[in-house]
């Protein structure tokens, strides 16, 4: 069996869970396996209807003490569901909630965990994984003969396609307390209200060369007009002008946007790993040098203070006087 | 307060990482090591919380080699004191092998808190923190941004990174919290403190000291290669008229790109 740990927010489910859902179903079609997604939650019929085209079984755990993630309450849920069931792999949301969960998860039902998956083929029963190591500088490939637990990359895998609706609904009966849970969330303070940078069609990125951290509004307006969000290179996370959140790059995040640009960035390996899975990369640098120019499909030589206003003119014209944005 | 920080040596994030002939290694002679930089967060909260509310700092690492350099850099930075579990039985071992041997040492320890750093900047797992506070089943916070420790409450809150914005977590001590980028401003060694480690004795531990066999350690991954990313940019520049330049990158954003 192919399990999908789904999550979601607002009542809308994640890409990711989607990005799950269709490499899922790559793996359960070639190992002939069913394909069953869980969410574990309050009141989720309405989610899980949506989603009965793309799993073949949807497994709802409902529970009070399911209705706001804790690692404790997802931890004990999910280990007395799947204990004894068989999982050739069981794929968990490469976020901040599967990365807290998937350790907790592997050791209460003994199965290995491998992050960060950013390719998948089956071949003869076995499951090949490629994955990124050392921020991305190497591709290791890897096989799996047991079973497991997997995280994805966003963006890495296609969502899955809405199929015919086939799938049957479960509910699971959940046995929680509140003393099982120790670590408590207070509150949620939403720092922004934009598009997570790792699942972003454009990241528009400053570095060193913005100069100071009035100057990142400038790209600010770039994103907006192309539906973006902005990214910034450690030195300029360093300096204190944007938030780590933000960082693209071995100690900050790794993107894989539509378009990647880089404004005012050298691109030194630790950013390079960062964003070079992007599909297109447009940099704007005044050094003809800058190794970020080996790392572009197109590239601008010359002062990014001239370059950028003049590119949201151009692009303004295009979409007819500068309407609005394209934000999804 | 009794704090033990989990560390791990990794290659500096500067450097390209080559492979070895027949792409199944990486080639580790001559490489720069440093402390895991997640781990350098770890370490100083350990030892603000230490200055602060008076204890001890006890750092730990496993590793078939060169273990001494990064428990050394704790040791300058202000922690008390060093346990190397060494063994050529924990050469290429995973996460979950290294989470067992970190945890079967420190259920041996007095401790009110666990640091490590969030992941390695090597393999980028992060299953070593979340696995070690499974084992011992003592509260997990990941990614902190922000530690704050009543001890006599026995009691801490934590700023945790998510999507979109910050959770603001409370636990009940011991756990333990895995350090995220921008929780501290790692201090630099001072003279005394470098002096301190050189001098330092570390305790030395193996596999069979601490009960652990190493058939335990069956890696349920096969490594089938190595490689590095493939590259195809096209590397179109423009230099020279501004306006020709944008003119273009217009074009593309709109024809090739579908942007705009």
């Amino acid at each position: 069996m192919i399990w999908v740990l789904g999550e979601y927010r607002d009542e809308e489910i994640k890409a990711v869970t989607l990005e799950a859902l269709g490499a899922g179903r790559v793996l359960a079609e070639a190992l002939g396996a069913e394909l069953s997604l869980i969410l574990p939650g309050r009141g989720l019929e309405p989610l899980a209807e949506g989603l009965l085209g793309m799993a073949d079984k949807v497994y709802l755990l409902e529970h009070a003490l399911l209705a706001t993630y804790t690692n404790d309450a997802y931890r004990k849920a999910l280990e007395d569901f799947l204990k004894d069931k068989t999982v050739r792999a069981l794929i968990v949301p490469g976020t901040s909630t599967g990365r807290d969960l998937a350790p907790l998860l592997s050791v209460s039902l003994a199965l290995p965990y491998l992050p960060n998956a950013t390719g998948l083929e089956v071949k003869e029963g076995v499951i090949y994984i490629t994955r990124p190591l050392y921020g991305g500088k190497v591709i290791e490939t890897l096989s799996l003969r047991d079973e497991t637990i997997l995280s994805l990359m966003p963006r890495a895998f296609k969502a899955a396609p809405v199929g015919k609706r086939h799938g049957e609904m479960i509910k699971v009966e959940v046995r929680l307390k509140e003393d099982d849970i120790r670590v408590k969330p207070k509150e949620t303070v939403r720092v922004t209200e934009r598009v997570d940078i790792t699942e972003a069609d454009v990241v528009v990125s400053g570095g060193r060369g913005m100069g100071g951290p009035e100057n990142f509004s400038l790209l600010e307006e770039l994103a907006d007009i192309l539906g973006g969000v902005v990214g910034a290179s450690r030195a300029a996370v360093d300096a204190g002008w944007m938030p780590h959140a933000v960082q693209v790059g071995q100690t900050g995040r790794v993107v894989s946007p539509k378009l990647y640009i880089a404004c005012g960035i050298s691109g030194a390996p630790q950013h390079i790993v960062g964003m070079r899975t992007s599909r297109y990369v447009l940099a704007i640098n005044k050094d003809p040098d800058a190794p970020i120019f080996r790392m572009a499909d197109y590239g601008i030589v010359g002062d990014l203070f001239e370059v950028i206003p003049e590119l949201i003119k151009k692009i303004k014209r295009i979409k007819g006087g500068g309407v609005g944005s394209l934000k999804q | 307060m009794d704090i033990i920080v989990c560390l791990k040596r990794v290659p500096d994030t500067g450097v390209e990482i080559e492979i070895e002939e027949g792409g199944l290694e990486t080639k580790e002679a001559g490489l720069p090591w440093v402390l895991n930089p997640y781990d350098e967060y770890a370490v100083e909260e350990a030892v603000r919380i230490k200055e602060r509310f008076a204890g001890r700092v006890t750092v730990i690492t496993a590793g078939s080699e060169g273990g001494e350099e990064v428990l050394k850099k704790a040791i300058a930075m202000g922690a008390d004191e060093a346990v190397y579990v060494t063994d050529a039985g924990l050469k290429g071992l995973d996460g979950r092998g290294i989470a067992m041997v970190l945890s079967r040492v420190i259920s041996k320890m007095p401790f009110d808190l666990i640091l490590c750093g969030k992941q390695g900047t090597d393999t980028d797992s992060g299953m070593v923190g979340g696995a070690v506070a499974g084992l011992l089943n003592i509260p997990l916070v990941s990614a902190i941004k922000s530690l704050k420790v009543f001890p006599d409450k026995n009691h801490a809150e934590a700023h945790r990174e998510v999507e979109r914005g910050v959770e603001v977590i409370e636990c009940p001590l011991p756990a333990l919290f895995t350090a995220q980028k921008g929780l501290n401003e790692p201090r630099y060694p001072s003279l005394p403190g470098i002096m301190r480690a050189k001098k330092h004795e570390i305790r030395y531990l193996d596999l069979s000291s601490i009960g652990i066999k190493k058939e335990a350690f069956q890696s349920p991954f096969n490594r089938e290669g190595l490689s590095h990313p493939a590259l195809k940019r096209k590397g179109i520049i423009f230099k020279g008229d501004l306006g020709d330049a944008v003119n273009q990158t217009v074009k593309f954003l709109k024809e090739e790109i579908k942007v705009l």
